[in-house]
């Protein structure tokens, strides 16, 4: 018999602070839809219905739907190109290495998606793409027409590379799980280990990878930051995030103008495709019980002797490393060091500098950039921890009867792109900014993070969700009778307890929020500036060297302090989940 | 000490109301034993949680000695905190996080029992010395055996001396051996301290052994008070006789009601036998007899016939160490029986077994 738990006593301030975190998702929802019946700004009077008309137009249908779909569903394919034999190669097989193989591609799944794309067009772009220049020369042509710019496939490539962790990751739950047993009745059966693998291993683990796929399809079709880099930004491949963006900041040379409803219609063009993938997703999640394929008896999974093939399966991962990681930031090192990109040489040998590095703090914009990411880093990581741990003990620990509805509140903000929040929120600092000046929200850091925060609570509850639920009700009970309240046995009893999982979404969204651009970029002003948006903007202003030497950098930072977090080997209780890039 | 009056309490299932607790009155006096025995999911740990302050009742009266703790149709609720009561969890509860000291400490430093810093090194080893624990007072709690986690668990419920105490299957986590052990001294300890205790358990020896009353529960109603003795031997209905110890329990019919306390005969499908019966009965009336194995004497055929003794075949004997275990088939009825272990009875050997007149008892 299971007995809820806890009572009518306490907990007064988990209800109040979730209350606050989800009415504030739920008036931005609702805030977004309001927009796109508004003609101009939220401070002008008026209603229309024109902004809808826009989903009759034939641009929409013509080049940004269908350059989203191929973004979407090209990158899924890429990524399940890497990802399926990597996470069956790392979890399922007798391959060399494989403990470094899969702290890599961890690190990999951490780095910023813009620089990764900075990377990839400094190596492969018709004009200045070092794989191109050294193919041309090699072949005594005039230039390569291969190019990841101005092309959805080239779109499709980067995003897909860089979402290939989080499948990763999602996908080598279910390989692991996967009982052997179920595999050894197919061997003693007379079946081939290829037969088994494709007849017996392969349908059990199908929801678990379908899932892994819708979930991160909805994480690639809201990414703003990659296609803007590669020809969004220009006008040439326009994708549904992409519209959002500059229809209120325009900067873009196609919409000269504002069109603030017509980004609400975009983005909830958007959301909605996601909201279906979430629900599909749930659906699978809850049909795979069908599919269980763990017996619950301790067992080891089965590893597949790969024989001969050991080498082999070794260099695919290492082409992948080098595809996602390695030649894009080696490339990006290399043109920090040169004062104009070019390919190596004796020459260009010769031209090697730190001139890149000096002076980069001014370049960036100084102190205050440094102190604006460090305060946004920090606090979002905190009160991203703060937020998830007390809506976590409303949906674990109350008898609430709405309590799964709190749950399914934390989680929207994932099929909702970030995108679309912090236009919700630029629209409410401009009226904020008329009607509440005390209210400081347009321009400033805190805008900034509260979208981040926003942002990141499907993932922050999932955490503290999995941790609460294994601290035995019992234990708070007990402190309770022993005469503490609510509060005291929050913080002397359940804080330390679920302290390793607490760290560890500490420190995995400090690292999300240091490397975010789209949503930091969108609410930009001119004195809340971060590092990443620096670093765009040096992009965006042709200081290729510069902005380079600042992505070494942001890359240096982000790697050594994940290698210290998987070195120190702080866990989250209960995993299941994967980087967490895919909560967009 | 402890009163609980028309205590109810509902859950809703997907479907219905469960009346987990369904009007419950118990009154246990000061220093006593009191347990709640019964299958799980009866009420009994509801019950207890209600007790505690853990769960809010629907309706009924609580009082903590004179304190009413829950009341006046809910406007009284005493939170868990301010109740004062000891309590030993089933898990346990001892955080993990903490050593045996920081363990049995945490109520006398934070809430309501705090006491003085000062005070608190030498109430904590007090304590730990009541339960032999003092020379582990530096070990993390997850380092100590079931055992010694069982120990710190009390040593903690202890350590700021309430008057109640409130035992939630405290031993159901231990081994056999461990349980019958902690069982006598368990009993020892409590009643050196005179602690008002109020024990739920659905191990029906541990109840006889440890209680000085027994409330044997059932679909959240409870259907027997009283002391061991009381209870295991004259158990008021079939489900307290089986759920106390096994029962052989056979419908009937009285054939000679009773007579100057000579007693009467009843008849069974597996024989007439006699017995001692209520006054107030007559020739026809349809009843209930009950014995236990233990009473039966069986013996090898030809003994000379006796009263109430029937011929019979054994079924089934299982040795169990201590005694062999017998089914005897009695005119097509299983009866339980129980011979020493020294006796070698055998599948379809012939046996004659015996049920003194005294060891029957009638269920009302």
């Amino acid at each position: 018999m299971t007995r809820p738990n806890s009572n009518r006593t306490g907990a007064a301030l988990p209800l109040a602070c979730s209350g606050l975190a989800l009415s504030g998702i739920v008036v931005l929802v609702l805030f977004i839809l309001y927009m796109t019946f508004v003609p101009g700004l939220p401070t002008e009077p008026g209603f229309t219905l024109n902004h809808w008309k826009l989903i009759l137009s034939e641009r929409l249908w013509v080049t940004v739907i269908p350059n989203t779909v191929i973004v979407g569903f090209g990158a899924i394919l890429v990524s399940t190109f890497f990802a399926l034999p990597l996470a069956w190669l790392l979890n399922r097989t007798t391959i060399a290495l494989r403990t470094t193989f899969v702290t890599f591609i961890a690190v990999i799944g951490i780095m910023p998606g813009f620089i990764l794309a900075m990377g990839w067009i400094l190596l492969l772009d018709e004009r200045i793409g070092l794989i191109n220049l050294t193919l041309s020369g090699l072949l005594g042509v005039d230039s390569i027409p291969l190019s990841v710019k101005n092309s959805p496939f080239g779109i499709a490539w980067v995003v897909g590379v860089i979402l290939t962790p989080a499948i990763f990751f999602l996908l080598a739950g279910p390989m692991r799980t996967l009982d052997p047993v179920l595999e050894e009745a197919a061997a003693v059966a007379g079946f081939t280990p290829r037969m088994t693998l494709l007849k017996v291993s392969f349908p059990l683990v199908w929801p678990g990878i379908l899932g892994a796929l819708i979930y991160t399809s909805m994480t690639a079709v809201s990414m703003f930051e990659v296609p803007a880099l590669l020809g969004a930004a220009s006008g040439k491949v326009p994708v549904l995030s992409s519209e959002i963006f500059y229809a209120v900041r325009p900067g873009g040379p196609l919409t000269a103008s504002f069109a603030y409803g017509a980004a609400g219609v975009y983005g909830v063009l958007l959301a909605l495709p996601s909201l279906a993938a979430l629900y599909f997703y749930l659906r699978i999640l809850a049909r795979s019980e069908r599919y269980r394929v763990i017996t619950g008896k301790a067992y080891r999974p089965r590893e597949f002797d790969l024989g001969n093939y050991r080498w082999a399966a070794s260099a695919f991962v290492v082409v992948y490393l080098l595809l996602a990681a390695v030649l894009p930031i080696c490339v990006l090192v290399w043109s920090s060091l040169l004062p104009i990109l070019q390919l190596p040489s004796h020459e260009a040998l010769g031209k090697i500098s730190l001139r890149n590095y000096h002076g980069l703090l001014e370049s960036v914009g100084g102190l205050a950039v440094i102190r604006n990411t460090a305060v946004v880093v920090v606090s979002v990581a905190l009160l991203v921890c703060f937020n998830s741990f007390m809506i976590s003990s409303v949906v674990v620990r109350s008898r609430a009867r709405f309590r799964k509805w709190v749950d399914v509140l934390a989680m929207l903000p994932h099929a909702i792109p970030g995108l679309a929040f912090a236009f919700a929120l630029a629209m409410i600092g401009i009226l904020a900014s008329v009607y509440f000046p005390v209210l400081p929200l347009s321009g400033t850091l805190a805008v900034i993070v509260v979208a981040h925060i926003i942002n990141r609570l499907p993932f922050g509850t999932r955490i503290t969700n999995t941790a609460l639920a294994q601290v035995h009700p019992e234990l708070e009970e007990s402190a309770q009778v022993c005469g503490s309240r609510h509060a005291t046995i929050m913080w002397r009893i359940v804080c330390p307890l679920v302290k390793p999982s607490l760290i560890y979404l500490i420190l995995w969204t400090a690292m999300l929020s240091f490397q975010e651009v789209t949503m930091a970029l969108f609410l930009s002003g001119p004195h809340n500036q971060v590092l990443s948006v620096a670093i765009w903007e040096l992009w965006d202003g042709g200081s290729v060297g510069k902005a380079s030497a600042a992505a070494v950098v942001m890359v240096g930072v982000m790697g050594t302090l994940m290698f210290v977090l998987l070195k120190t080997n702080i866990r989250p209780t209960g995993d299941g989940l994967g980087d967490g890039r895919d909560s967009n | 000490m402890i009163q609980i009056k028309a205590l109810r309490k509902y859950y809703w299932s997907e479907r219905a109301r469960i009346n987990a607790v369904d009007g419950i009155d118990v009154e246990i006096a000061a220093g006593e034993i009191f347990m709640l025995l019964g299958p799980s999911g009866c009420g009994k740990t509801t019950t207890l949680r209600c007790v505690a302050g853990l769960e809010t009742p629907d309706e009924g009266e609580i009082r903590l000695g004179e304190q009413v703790v829950f009341g006046e149709h809910g406007q009284v609720v005493v939170p868990v905190y301010q109740r004062g009561v000891g309590m030993v969890f089933q898990s346990y509860a001892i955080w993990p996080h903490l050593s045996v000291f920081e363990n049995v400490a945490y109520p006398l430093l934070h809430g309501r029992f705090r006491i003085a810093k000062s005070a608190v090194k030498e109430r904590v080893f007090k304590t730990l010395s009541l339960v032999g624990l003092e020379e582990f007072a530096d070990r993390p709690a997850p380092l100590l055996s079931g055992g010694q986690q069982q120990r710190v668990a009390l040593a903690r419920a202890l350590a700021y001396e309430p008057k109640v105490l409130l035992l939630d299957e405290p031993l159901s986590n231990l081994d056999a051996k461990l349980r019958a052990e902690m069982r006598i001294e368990l009993r020892q300890l409590i009643k050196r301290l005179n602690l008002t205790s109020l024990y739920v358990t659905h191990d029906q020896e541990e109840a006889l052994i440890l209680g000085d009353r027994i409330a044997v529960m059932g679909r959240g109603k409870i259907l027997q008070i009283g002391t061991p003795r009381q209870v295991y031997g004259r158990p008021q209905s079939e489900v307290v006789a089986d759920f106390l110890g096994s029962a052989n329990i056979l419908p009937g019919s009285i054939v000679t009601p009773a007579n100057n306390g000579n007693g009467g005969s009843v008849t069974t499908t597996m024989g007439t036998l006699k017995c001692a019966l209520p006054m107030a009965s007559a020739a026809g009336q349809k009843l209930t007899i009950m014995f236990r194995p233990e009473d039966v004497i069986l013996c090898a055929v030809n003994s000379s016939p006796r009263e109430n003794s029937f011929p019979g075949v054994v079924a089934q004997a299982i040795f169990l160490g201590g005694r062999v275990q017998c089914e005897v088939i009695v005119n097509s009825i299983k009866v339980c029986g129980e011979a020493g272990k020294s006796e070698t009875f055998e599948a379809g050997q012939p046996v004659t077994i015996e049920i003194p007149r005294h060891s029957i008892h009638v269920l009302l």
